[in-house]
């Protein structure tokens, strides 16, 4: 094989993969929960967060100069406006409307993208500065790479105020308008192809982290154990402390993380895995929860992007749809 | 292919260029982060020169450290409580629950407070349990450690007193070891 189509070849596979005609329906139903969900933590915070955005801004802005260690991409963020800005409380707060005004516009869908990429900055500006002194938590990954992304595809092409205006100027005009399930653009699928491989390097990196940096020590039981407990008493869980005392369970769930974390990667190969990961990945994740309260919640709408979300709506309906009734339009 | 609909003028190359791009730069740094490739261990020395992006610096791409270190059986859990005694030495149990205290509550104000005598932090709870027992004359917050035994078996490790209190007159502690005026 020539060195020339050798190359066309991987462009070949690279545009199928990237690039194939994917439902538009499946990016829009992850952009409504992802941006749904981040905009319920901005705006109802007591109900997920320990302390609340407001407080925490406050407690931070009042901190000296000496401890303000500006992250990389907030530096990136507020370029603009110098290297040695800092954020003051008043900035920080109008940050937080900017970001739930634009949560609204983006969830519903008017001026999707330019709404998204307002909402996704002024989240990650928020996050960022909060992660600015010297601690940095790693709930928000995921979901802050998965909102940066979103601007950069149509995620409004369905299921928006977008879609409904350019479907009714269509229909004006004459032109054919298909059925919300059957619209497909090649640029509709790489965001999540792009998610899940995040995932699979996140597990893969935690995985990794127990394994080569303690060895199979850390399938003894004592240190899932300890962890548990440890969480469990520090936040209050009693379900967390009664599993503590039950060892040979400990053990086992300890072989479940590393197991779980180490073949994630699988689903990339194999997408028909994500039938058993994802719900194994739900059971894992309720479980950090519920034992030690580590709130990956936020993980779970991200998950989302392995769904094929189009087909399990065309599935309901075929499902809901009397036999010999007319077929409605989606 | 069904009338999908596709609208080609958005495939433009250069459109899917850009998208390439972005796709290579976010699995790159994730891989980057991930897998430490710009941050191996302080331990091998001869790397030294590549840790140029240890975390967070490419937040939010990051790696996944967390609860990774090995424990074995004998490592001790520290717990702490907060006890209380009448003139005439009798407990008096603090109900969190019953008081309408949350768990952060009594741990990062009550027990915080009275580890490092901050008044502001403890006075309030501590004034919900004195207007429950106001025979409250003696405060005590003690570590009591749990320790992991081989098996997995959970027993209690030897209690400590880290601070003692006696209560004043207006409500606000006093350190127990300091001399009475």
């Amino acid at each position: 094989m020539s060195e020339r189509s050798r190359v066309e070849r991987v462009a070949r596979w690279w545009n199928d993969y990237w690039f194939r005609p994917s439902p538009s329906f499946d990016l829009a139903v992850c952009r409504i929960g992802l941006i749904g969900f981040e905009l319920f933590m901005l705006c109802v915070p007591f109900a997920v967060l320990t302390i609340p955005p407001i407080q925490m801004m406050a407690i931070h802005a009042a901190l000296p100069l000496s401890d303000y260690q500006p992250l990389p991409i907030l530096q990136l963020i507020t370029l603009p406006l110098g290297g040695d800005y800092r954020p003051t409380l008043e900035h920080l707060e109008w940050v937080y409307l900017a970001a739930q005004i634009s949560g609204v516009i983006a969830l519903v869908g008017f001026w999707t993208r330019t709404a998204a990429a307002v909402f996704a900055l002024a989240r990650t500006f928020l996050i960022a500065h909060m992660f600015s002194y010297g601690e940095f938590h790693h709930i928000e990954t995921v979901s802050t790479i998965f909102l940066l992304l979103l601007p950069f595809s149509p995620c409004g092409r369905v299921l928006s105020v977008d879609a409904w205006l350019a479907r009714r100027r269509d229909r004006a005009a004459g032109r054919p308008v298909l059925p919300i399930l059957e619209v497909r653009d090649p640029f509709a699928g790489w965001p999540m192809r792009v998610i899940r491989i995040v995932f699979a390097i996140v597990y893969l990196s935690a995985a990794m982290s127990k394994v080569l940096g303690s060895g199979l020590d850390w399938l003894n039981g004592y240190t899932l154990q300890r962890y548990v407990l440890q969480g469990a008493l520090y936040w209050g869980s009693d379900v967390g402390v009664a599993l503590a005392h039950h060892f040979h369970l400990i053990v086992a769930l300890g072989w479940f993380s590393v197991i779980f974390e180490s073949t994630f990667v699988a689903v990339l190969r194999w997408p028909r895995l994500a039938l058993l990961y994802l719900p194994l990945g739900i059971l894992f994740h309720v479980g950090i929860w519920v034992t030690i309260r580590a709130p990956f919640m936020i993980w779970l709408i991200c998950y989302s992007a392995f769904v094929p979300w189009s087909r399990v709506a065309q599935s309901l309906l075929s499902t809901i749809r009397r036999p010999g009734a007319p077929r409605p339009t989606p | 292919m069904h009338p999908e609909f596709v609208e080609q003028r958005n495939a433009s190359p250069g459109r899917r260029r850009a998208i390439t791009s972005l796709i290579v730069l976010v699995i790159g740094l994730q891989a980057i982060a991930g897998f430490k490739l710009l941050c191996p261990p302080k331990a091998l020395g001869f790397l030294a020169p590549l840790r140029i992006a240890c975390p967070p610096t490419l937040w939010p791409f990051t790696d996944y450290p967390m609860y990774s270190r090995a424990w074995a059986a004998g490592s001790s859990l520290p717990r702490f409580r907060v006890v209380g005694y009448s003139r005439l030495g009798a407990a008096l149990p603090f109900e969190r629950e019953e008081f309408g205290v949350t768990h952060r509550r009594y741990r990062e104000q009550f027990v915080q407070g009275l580890l490092i005598q901050a008044e502001d932090l403890y006075r309030p709870v501590l004034d919900v349990w004195r207007a429950r027992y106001p025979e409250l004359s003696r405060v005590e917050l003690v570590e009591d450690p749990i320790v992991v035994l081989e098996g997995g078996d959970l027993v209690d490790g030897e209690r400590r007193t880290l601070r003692s209190y006696r209560l004043a007159d207006d409500g606000s502690l006093i350190d127990a070891r300091a001399r009475p005026r």
